[in-house]
């Protein structure tokens, strides 16, 4: 059964028809072509999937694309577009921490094959978002439900240390 | 997964007349269940209705008279991050915080994780030691159910179909009870618990001898489910170390687990026993470092 949803996906209004049973992710994947947000369990446990919806994250494998209508989704994709946009909801992620993130993540080696990538980012942006100065107890505990078969961890955890270090030195120093 | 059809009700009296009317009606909340149980074809609704606009489910507050009440909606993520929760029943946020992990957290509400009744989930050992009561309601009315009699059989309650779960409910003698909620998972954070086991004690003035206890078992049997005997052994009595080895003997010889890929029966037992034991100590030791801290 088809149904007309209406959204914004990072940044840009998409008012499409999908049917009532299509995920979220194939939505993004196949309707708007944003491969970046992967799939591998399909039961919200590996975090490969993870997108920012309204403020938060979810596992787009686990949502039925007619449940995001109305809502602000920001994928892997979006920190260009976020950056250059004028105006977004309260929710939205903030661009110069996104963009702190990303560069973490590179400078510290958070990744190898880089499938987990995409979902590792989004994650860390939600917990920066939430608690810009997370204990590595917390980190680990937030960051625990998106899996990595490369790295063992470390460099991830390393990586989002280091992107909280610099966000909290900018502040610092305005 | 098949297509349904989607229905978005805008009052619980609409949601109650669509339940009345519709068979074969999927109430959705988070959908983190749901779509999981649909994609494995164990859920096949013709109709969802969404329960996102029905705002009788919402809301997460203490009454005048000290009763916690949790609506349906509320997601495992607000009981983590109620700061007054965490005040008042600390045990609540710190259990929710196992669940899975952030993206389930997000949306999950905690009407559905009791209405799914999959007996390893976290929440219901421990609102059993804590006395929550559910509210479903129907055309017909009201029915208030200790979470006790709410658990039937393996995913299965005593929810009927025409019935919607509106709020869990917590007394307000459950800020004054000790309570903890242990889960053994011997792999990563992702997995389901092999056992739960929740304990609650309200100490005498003494710290010592506990008035009233409560011990409940997730993850070993059919339901989630409350060992009223253990329950008795422990009350009036001060805790020595072989009286909890007797308590975790009994839990053993009691519950009923199955083999799967989370351990065999066997092992399920073993550890029902050495968490219920470990439940009871750590709340035994965190009387006796409150003790120490204020002497009488």
């Amino acid at each position: 059964m088809a149904e007309r949803i209406e959204l914004t996906v990072n940044g840009q209004r998409v008012s499409e028809t999908v049917e009532t049973h299509e995920l979220l992710l194939d939505f993004l994947r196949r309707h708007l072509g944003l491969t970046g947000t992967k799939e591998a369990c399909s039961i919200g446990v590996c975090g490969l999937c993870t997108v920012w919806m309204d403020g938060r994250t979810v596992s787009a494998c686990l949502l039925p694309a007619v449940f995001a209508d109305g809502a602000e989704i920001y994928t892997v994709e979006g920190l260009a577009a976020r950056q250059n946009q004028a105006s977004a909801a309260a929710t939205a992620p903030d661009p110069r921490l996104w963009e702190i993130v990303q560069e973490s993540f590179v400078e510290c080696e958070g990744l190898q094959c880089g499938i987990c990538t995409p979902g590792q980012v989004m994650s860390a942006l939600s917990l920066l978002s939430e608690n810009p100065q997370p204990t590595e107890a917390e980190i680990r505990h937030h960051m625990a439900g998106n899996l990595c078969r490369c790295t063992g961890y470390q460099s991830i955890v390393r990586a989002v240390q280091r992107a909280a270090e610099r966000w909290r030195a900018e502040h610092a120093t305005v | 997964m098949q297509p349904f059809k989607l229905i978005r009700p805008q009052s619980l009296h609409e949601l109650l007349t669509l339940l009345a009317e519709e068979e074969d009606l999927l109430l959705w909340g988070g959908g983190t269940s749901s779509t999981i149980l649909m994609k494995q074809n164990l859920l096949l609704p013709t109709t969802v209705a969404a329960l996102k606009g029905v705002r009788e489910l919402y809301g997460l507050e203490r009454l005048p008279d000290g009763t916690v009440r949790i609506g349906a909606m509320t997601t495992l993520r607000e009981l983590e991050h109620a700061a007054w929760l965490a005040d008042l029943v600390p045990s609540v946020g710190a259990t929710a915080t196992l669940v899975g992990n952030v993206r389930v957290r997000n949306v999950a509400t905690l009407g559905g994780h009791l209405v799914h009744a999959d007996p390893a989930q976290d929440l219901p050992p421990l609102l059993l030691v804590l006395g929550a009561q559910v509210r479903l309601r129907s055309l017909r009315g009201e029915r208030v159910l200790d979470l006790d009699e709410f658990f039937v059989d393996l995913m299965e309650t005593a929810i009927q179909p025409d019935e919607v779960l509106v709020d869990v409910t917590l007394p307000a003698a459950a800020s004054e009870l000790r309570a903890r909620y242990v889960k053994f998972r011997p792999q990563s954070q992702e997995d389901y618990g092999v056992v739960g086991v929740a304990a609650s004690v309200a100490w005498e003035a003494d710290g010592r001898t506990a008035r009233t206890v409560k011990l409940a078992v997730g993850g070993a049997g059919p339901t989630a489910r409350r060992f009223r005997e253990a329950e008795e052994r422990l009350q009036g009595r001060e805790w020595t170390p072989a009286l909890l080895a007797e308590v975790a003997e009994w839990v053993r010889s009691q519950v009923e687990p199955w083999d799967d890929a989370r351990g065999s029966a066997s092992y399920k037992r073993e550890m029902a026993a050495v968490w219920a034991r470990r439940v009871l100590a750590s709340l035994q030791q965190q009387a006796e470092t409150t003790r120490k801290e204020t002497p009488a």
